[in-house]
């Protein structure tokens, strides 16, 4: 005679607030503590779709070392980014707090969808207050904004960002901040083949689901009483309350989530090598600068993603892959 | 930090004080700071990192790892909440000495503001030391509330 057993292991992670993401950008908790010549530390890109490559094996621990290897590749269309303000961060004991900021006069028509640009604005008397407070900043941020206009997805509307500047001196990172004002930055300043990167961004939004498809309940047996896509049962009679552990129906999908390490397997600017053929279904053509990350990203296609220094130790493997083949073939059936 | 009393006048009224919690046993200074809320001032602690809980270090730490197990069974994130920030912390021992039931003793509450350090904008200004809560008076072993806070998860 078969029986439920007593006990069984939940059926999905408590670890995560099953809440929809507030802005679709996501702001990350923690950058790199980086030290060297300054750089930016993020970039953002699109979501473009998936295909599959083969390259040579080159992690020298692998059993399959020196040999080709067929990998699953996310491709991310990366249109320069355009840095159009500088924000200067103080320690306090409540967190960081702004000190300084200040925005540059020229900037693109495209950005007026995204923010108001202020009428009277003096630079200069802006930079001034910035150099004041430069001893008592600890930390750097470029406000950035992208360029989806330039790719084929039909979005106008900047999407806006700070990313951290990575710099041993404020003074020498406030310097690079400031000529990069009103500049386009491209991926391969800021990113190289071969090394690793965090991803953030918001995953595909379910909306309001049952507990089977949301935490993965087993569905009861026909004969089951009022429900068969319920739990069994909601908890004991007392507390007569219900649990928070307990899997109950609600917002599914639409979170924001990072993943740590992925490396890059190629940065290009000819987007027709990579593109299947008929384009990436619901995305199209890639036009411009793109990259390749080594497995999957969370969100749908078109999704902005942000690429980030890891803030994790990654692996050590700064050569470039060598790929042997990167897949075209049509995805339409 | 908190949101005050939001009627202007009120505050225009109301007579401030501004107490340094540097060196000060806890419960003494909490006990001072909620009469003189009650008799009616709005009053700024100011230092409440270094505000000293007298007893053994790990005594301490192990009568408050008890009072963080207390929360509703059924659902943590209604509270019961447990400050582990100097200033919260502070601020929640003096709500534990008020009548929280009575709007007496919530607006009360509301009047007080608690602060890491000595914020900029108290430069020049009178602090006064609690009169009876000096901790130089103890022979006993003793924990200031930032290493308290600090064993909880509390960054500097």
């Amino acid at each position: 005679m078969g029986h439920r057993r007593v006990s069984a292991p939940h059926r999905s992670s408590l670890g995560y607030r099953r809440v929809r993401a507030r802005r679709i950008v996501p702001a990350p908790r923690a950058w790199q503590s980086y030290e060297g010549a300054p750089k930016l530390l993020g970039f953002l890109g699109i979501k473009a779709g998936m295909t599959h490559c083969e390259y040579l094996e080159d992690r020298p621990r692998s059993h399959l070392v020196n040999r080709e290897v067929t990998v699953a590749v996310t491709c991310i269309e990366t249109p320069p980014n355009v840095v159009f303000g500088l924000r200067g961060y103080k320690k306090s004991p409540y967190g960081l707090k702004i000190v300084a900021d200040l925005i540059t006069t020229e900037t693109k028509d495209e950005l007026k969808r995204r923010v108001k640009p202020p009428k009277q604005y003096d630079l200069e008397k802006a930079k001034k207050k910035f150099e004041e407070h430069l001893e008592e900043i600890v930390e750097l941020r470029a406000i950035i904004h992208t360029q989806p206009y330039l790719t084929g997805i039909g979005m106008k509307t900047p999407q806006i960002a700070e990313i951290k500047i990575g710099c041993s001196k404020i003074e020498e990172g406030y310097q690079y901040g400031l000529s990069l004002l009103g500049k386009e930055m491209l991926i391969r300043d800021v990113f190289k083949a071969g090394e690793f990167v965090d991803t953030i961004g918001v995953t595909k939004g379910k909306g309001f689901q049952g507990p089977v498809k949301r935490h993965g309940i087993k569905i009861l047996q026909h004969k089951s009483k009022g429900t068969k896509r319920g739990v069994g049962s909601i908890g004991p009679w007392t507390p007569s309350r219900t649990m928070w552990t307990i899997p109950r129906s609600g917002q599914m999908g639409f979170n924001v989530r990072t993943e740590y390490n992925k490396r890059i397997m190629q940065i290009g600017s000819d987007g027709s090598q990579i593109v299947p053929k008929g384009g990436f279904v619901k995305y199209g053509v890639v036009k411009n600068n793109y990259v390749l990350l080594k497995g999957s990203v969370p969100g749908p296609k078109k999704r902005t993603i942000l690429l980030r220094e890891p803030v994790r130790k990654a692996p050590q493997h700064e050569k470039e892959p060598q790929i042997l083949y990167i897949s075209t073939r049509s995805q339409q059936g | 930090m908190v949101k005050t009393d939001k009627n202007i006048e009120t505050q225009l009224i109301t007579p401030k004080i501004i107490i340094d919690a540097d060196n000060a046993i806890l419960g003494r200074l909490c006990s001072e700071v909620a009469k003189h809320l009650l008799d009616g001032y709005a009053v700024n602690i100011v230092n409440c990192e270094n505000a000293i809980i007298s007893g053994k270090r790990h005594s301490v730490l192990n009568e408050y790892r008890a009072m963080h197990k207390i929360h509703t069974h059924t659902n943590p994130r209604r509270g019961p909440f447990h400050p582990k920030r100097p200033d919260r912390l502070v601020r929640r021992t003096v709500r534990g000495m008020l009548p929280w039931k009575k709007s007496k003793g919530r607006n009360a509450y509301h009047r007080l503001l608690t602060y890491i350090g000595i914020p900029e904008e108290f430069s020049g200004l009178e602090i006064i030391k609690p009169k009876h809560a000096d901790a130089n008076k103890l022979d006993c072993k003793k924990i200031t509330v930032g290493n308290l806070c600090k064993e909880f998860g509390w960054q500097e």
